[in-house]
C-alpha cells in the first residue's frame, strides 16, 4: 500500500515535467489521453467493479460539457463554477436513470443508457438555438490567457483527483460491496448487501466523474460538439477499459494512453482506428476478459507458482 | 394505416431480439447491424449481380442466419453465465460492423430494387405505395410463420420450455448448446428478414441499424422480455403512437416517443405488458 | 412467544403450486429439521422466509414483526442468515473478503475492530484460517461449504437457515460438521432451521422435524415420532 503511493507520486511528478519536452501537438495528445484516462477509469469503476454496462458514459460527459458550456455562454457563469454544476447535473441524471433501471437488473441499464445516448444526440442536434447543433458551441477558456501548458496541469490535476476518488472507493467497504454484487448478487443480498442501492451508487458516482471529465474537456477544446456524447466516443472509452483490463486500477489508464496515441498515428492513414480497436477489443473480451492486465497478472501468478515449485525441488 | 405498417415491421424487428433474450438471456446489440447486413446482401445480389429478386432475398436471409450461428459459436458461447461480457461483445461487434460497412459500401444510402411499383387506392380514401403494402403482407406472413413454428414444432416446444425455465429444460435433457446456436441464428435471420423487407422502402446506410435496434429494444421492453405476443402488441403500439405523435412534434423528434415509452414502462410496469418475470 | 412464525404460506410459480398452506414456528434455541422428497418445496420455503422470493399468500413474523415480502438484505439485517444448497461463494474475492462482506453490512457497525480481524475469527471457527487469502473460487467443495457457513455466521444471525450443508461429505466429515452445527446452538444460542437429506445426521441433531411432501406439511414431531409414522415412511423414508 505504502509502496504503491510512492510509485504513484513518482509517476505524477515525472508527468509534471512533460511540458518541458513536448511540442504543442504532442501536449495536445497527452491532454486528450488524460481526458480518456478519466473516462475509461470511471467507466471501469462501474463495469469492472460492479458488472454493469452503461452505454451512456460519453453522454454523461456530454451533459457535463454542455451544462457548463451553456451556463458560461448564455448566463455568464464562471467556467469553473459551470464545471461543478455540470458534474451535479450528470450525477442527478445518472441517479434518476439508475433508480429507474436498476431495480430490473443490468440488461435494462444497458438498453436504457443506449437509448439515452441516442436521445441526447437528437436533442442536441435539434435544439440548435441553445446548443448550436453539429456546428458546435464555442465556450470560454478556463484562464484569461490561453496556455496549453496550463491546461495540461489542470487536466492532470483533474485526472489525479478522479483516480484518487476511484482508488479510495475501490479499497473501501463500499468497494468490497461492489465486488460482492458483481460476483453474485443473490449471495450478496442474503448477507445484507442492498444490491440496488450499491448499483445506483456506483452508477451515480461514475456519472459524476464522467461529467467532470466532459466539463474540463469542453473548456479545453473551446468548441463543444455532439462528438463528445457520441456512441463512437463511448466505444473508444469502452475499448480502452476492455483492452487495458476491466476490474484493474491500472488497466484503463494504460489503455487510454495507448489507444489515444495509436489513434493519432492511425489517423494519418484514414479513419481506420475504430475498426482496428474494435477487432482488438473483440478478441480481448473474448480471449482475455481481464485485458492486458489480466494477462500480466496470470503470467505473474504462473511464474510465482513455478518459482515455488522449483524452490521445493531444490529444497 | 402507416402506423400499422410500421408497427408490423417493428414487431418483426423485435421478434428476433425477444426470442434470443427469452431463451438465452442475451441482448444482441448488433441486431440492427444484422438487419443492415441483410439489406446490403439483397442490394448486392439483386442490383450489382443481377440475380433474381426472390432468390437474392432468400440467400441474404440465409447468409445472415449462418453469420448469426457463427457469432454465437465464436463470441457468445464462452460468455454464458456472464451477462456483462455478452453485452460488451455485441456492442463492440455492432461498432465493428458499422465501420466495416462504411469501408466497403461507403456512407451513401443503398437501395435494392423495389418488388412492385405504383400505388394502390386504399378503401377509396388515399393512395398507398405498393411496396409498403407488400412489406406489410410479407412482414405479417413471417410473423405468423414464426408463431406457427413456435406453436407446432418440436423446436418450438423446446424453445417454450427453455424460455420458461432454463434449468428445468437442461435437467430434462435438452441440449441447450444446439438450442442456443439455433435460436441465436434464428434471431439474426429475423433481423435479416426485416432488413430485406424494408430495404427497398428505407434505404440502408452503415449506421441506420442503431435506430432499428433501439426501436426493437423499446418494443421488447414494452411487450415484456421474452414474450413473442408482447412483441406484436408492443410493435403495433409503438408504430401507432409514433404516427399519431408525429403531428405534435417536429420530425426531428420522431424517435423520442420510443424513449418516452421506455421510461413510462420502467416507471409503471417494469416487466412489460406481457412480462412473465418473477422478481 | 415463538421467535419465527410462518402462517399459511403458499407459493405458485406461473399457476403451478410449489407450496400450499404451510404453517410452522421456531422457538429460540431450537434445531428444527426440514425433510421431504425432492420437489417437496423445502428450498421454496427457505426462499420465502429469507426474502429471496415473495409468497403468493401467507405471512412471516419475526418476533411478532411482519417481515413478509421484505427484500433479502433487510431480512438478513433483521437477523435471519442462510446458506445455499449449491454454494455461492464470491469467486473472485478471497475467503477473508467473503466473510468481510457479511460483517460490513451488519446493522450495527463494529467498534474498534476492523472487519479483517473479526473475519479471521469466523474463518478460524470453521477451520479455514490457512485459506484466508485464497480466492474463494479456487476452494474445493468442502472448503466452499465451510466458507458459506462462516459467511452466514458473520452476518451475526439469530436464526440460521441451512440448506443441505452435509451433501458430498464423507462419514467422518459429517460427524465434524454436525458437531460444529450443534455448537452454534449450544455456544452461541443460534436457532436453526435445517434442510437435510442425510437422515442419520438430522434425526440425531434435531429437536423437531417437519416433513414436507408435494408442497404441503405432511407432519411435524420429534425425530422419534417421525421415524415411526407410517405417512412419513410411505412419503419419504421408505424410498431409500
Amino acid at each position: 500500500m505504502k509502496d504503491k503511493r510512492v510509485y504513484a507520486a513518482i509517476v505524477v511528478a515525472l508527468a509534471c515535467l512533460l511540458p518541458l519536452g513536448l511540442d504543442e501537438y504532442k501536449l495536445h495528445v497527452v491532454i486528450n489521453s488524460l481526458f480518456y484516462v478519466m473516462m475509461a477509469s470511471s467507466w471501469n469503476l462501474l463495469a469492472g467493479y460492479t458488472g454493469q454496462v452503461s452505454f451512456a458514459h460519453a453522454a454523461f460527459a456530454g451533459i457535463g460539457a454542455y451544462t457548463s458550456g451553456i451556463l458560461s455562454v448564455k448566463a455568464g457563469f464562471n467556467p469553473w463554477a459551470g464545471i461543478v454544476i455540470g458534474m451535479a447535473a450528470a450525477g442527478f441524471v445518472g441517479f434518476l436513470v439508475g433508480v429507474l433501471c436498476l431495480r430490473m437488473g443490468g440488461i435494462y441499464l444497458s438498453l436504457t443508457t443506449l437509448g439515452f445516448s441516442e436521445i441526447l444526440r437528437i436533442i442536441i442536434t435539434n435544439e440548435y438555438e441553445i446548443t448550436r447543433g453539429t456546428m458546435g458551441l464555442q465556450v470560454p477558456a478556463l484562464m484569461p490567457v490561453y496556455s496549453k501548458t496550463a491546461y495540461f496541469y489542470i487536466m492532470l490535476g483533474a485526472a489525479v483527483l478522479s483516480l484518487i476518488v476511484i482508488y479510495k472507493m475501490i479499497y473501501s467497504d463500499t468497494g468490497l460491496n461492489f465486488r460482492a454484487v458483481q460476483n453474485d448478487e443473490k449471495a450478496a443480498s442474503s448477507l445484507g448487501v442492498d444490491v440496488v442501492r450499491i448499483r445506483v451508487m456506483a452508477f451515480t458516482v461514475s456519472s459524476i466523474l464522467a461529467g467532470m471529465a466532459g466539463g474540463f474537456y469542453g473548456h479545453y477544446l473551446l468548441l463543444i460538439t455532439p462528438e463528445i456524447p457520441s456512441l463512437d466516443q463511448q466505444f473508444l472509452v469502452l475499448s480502452m477499459a476492455v483492452i487495458g483490463g476491466l476490474g484493474s486500477f491500472v488497466g484503463p489508464i494504460l489503455g487510454a494512453f495507448t489507444l489515444e496515441i495509436l489513434a493519432e498515428y492511425i489517423r494519418g492513414y484514414g479513419q481506420y482506428h475504430v475498426l482496428v480497436f474494435g477487432l482488438v477489443a473483440l478478441a480481448m473480451a473474448r480471449f482475455s476478459p481481464r485485458g492486458v492486465m489480466g494477462i500480466v497478472s496470470d503470467y505473474k501468478r504462473r511464474r510465482n507458482q513455478s518459482l515455488i515449485a522449483a524452490g521445493e525441488l531444490r529444497g | 394505416m402507416n402506423g400499422v405498417v410500421i408497427g408490423v415491421i417493428y414487431a418483426l424487428a423485435a421478434l428476433g431480439v425477444s426470442l434470443v433474450v427469452g431463451i438465452m438471456n442475451v441482448i444482441n446489440f448488433a441486431h440492427g447491424e444484422l438487419y443492415i447486413l441483410a439489406g446490403y446482401f439483397s442490394f448486392l445480389f439483386a442490383d450489382a449481380l443481377g440475380w433474381n429478386m426472390y432468390l437474392s432475398l432468400a440467400v441474404a436471409v440465409f447468409l445472415v442466419f449462418l453469420f448469426g450461428i457463427f457469432i454465437e459459436y465464436i463470441l457468445i458461447r464462452p460468455t454464458y453465465g456472464n451477462e456483462m461480457y455478452s453485452l460488451i461483445l455485441t456492442f463492440i461487434l455492432s461498432i465493428v460492423l458499422q465501420n466495416a460497412y462504411l469501408l466497403i459500401f461507403g456512407p451513401y444510402p443503398n437501395k435494392p430494387p423495389t418488388w412492385i411499383k405504383g400505388a394502390t387506392e386504399v378503401f377509396g380514401l388515399f393512395f398507398y405505395g405498393n411496396q409498403r403494402l407488400a412489406a406489410l403482407v410479407v412482414g405479417a406472413f413471417v410473423i405468423t410463420a414464426v408463431f406457427l413454428v413456435i406453436k407446432l414444432t418440436w423446436f418450438g416446444k423446446i424453445v417454450r420450455a427453455a424460455s420458461q425455465d432454463r434449468e428445468m429444460a437442461e435437467l430434462n435433457g435438452v441440449n441447450t448448446l444446439y438450442l442456443n446456436m439455433l435460436s441465436f441464428g434464428l434471431g439474426c435471420a429475423l433481423a435479416g428478414a426485416a432488413g430485406v423487407i424494408l430495404a427497398p422502402v428505407f434505404p440502408v446506410t452503415p449506421t441506420a441499424g442503431v435506430q432499428v435496434a433501439l426501436t426493437a429494444f423499446v418494443v421488447v421492453v414494452l411487450g415484456g422480455m421474452g414474450s413473442l405476443w408482447g412483441c406484436v402488441v408492443g410493435g403495433l403500439v409503438l408504430g401507432l403512437v409514433e404516427n399519431l405523435g408525429a403531428a405534435f412534434l417536429s420530425t426531428g423528434y420522431k424517435h423520442i416517443f420510443g424513449f418516452i415509452i421506455l421510461i413510462l414502462v420502467l416507471l409503471i410496469r417494469p416487466a412489460g405488458l406481457f412480462g412473465r418475470k418473477e422478481i | 412467544m415463538a421467535l419465527l412464525d410462518c402462517v399459511q404460506m403458499s407459493k405458485r410459480f406461473g399457476g403451478v403450486p410449489a407450496l400450499q398452506d404451510v404453517s410452522f414456528s421456531l422457538n429460540k434455541g431450537e434445531i428444527v429439521g426440514l425433510i421431504g422428497p425432492n420437489g417437496a418445496g423445502k428450498t421454496t420455503l427457505f426462499n420465502l422466509v429469507a426474502g429471496a422470493i415473495k409468497p403468493t399468500e401467507g405471512r412471516v413474523f419475526l418476533k411478532e414483526i411482519d417481515i413478509t415480502g421484505l427484500p433479502a438484505h433487510r431480512i438478513c439485517r433483521f437477523g435471519i442468515g442462510r446458506t445455499f444448497q449449491v454454494t455461492r461463494p464470491f469467486a473472485e474475492l478471497t475467503c477473508l473478503e467473503n466473510v468481510g462482506v457479511a460483517i460490513i453490512n451488519r446493522p450495527r457497525k463494529l467498534k474498534g475492530e476492523s472487519w479483517r480481524e473479526k473475519g479471521m475469527e469466523y474463518l478460524e471457527q470453521v477451520g479455514l484460517l490457512q485459506e484466508a487469502q485464497t480466492r474463494a473460487g479456487d476452494l474445493n467443495l468442502i472448503a466452499k461449504k465451510k466458507l458459506e457457513m462462516a459467511r452466514a455466521l458473520a452476518s451475526n444471525p439469530e436464526i440460521l437457515l441451512l440448506d443441505e450443508v452435509l451433501g458430498g461429505l464423507n462419514t467422518q466429515e459429517i460427524g465434524q460438521a454436525v458437531s460444529i452445527i450443534k455448537g452454534l446452538r449450544d455456544a452461541l444460542g443460534i436457532t436453526l432451521l435445517w434442510i437435510e437429506h442425510i437422515m442419520g445426521a438430522i434425526m440425531g441433531a434435531a429437536d423437531r422435524i417437519i416433513l414436507l411432501d408435494q408442497g404441503r406439511k405432511l407432519l411435524e414431531g420429534t425425530p422419534a415420532e417421525v421415524v415411526r409414522d407410517e405417512r412419513a415412511i410411505r412419503a419419504y423414508l421408505g424410498e431409500d
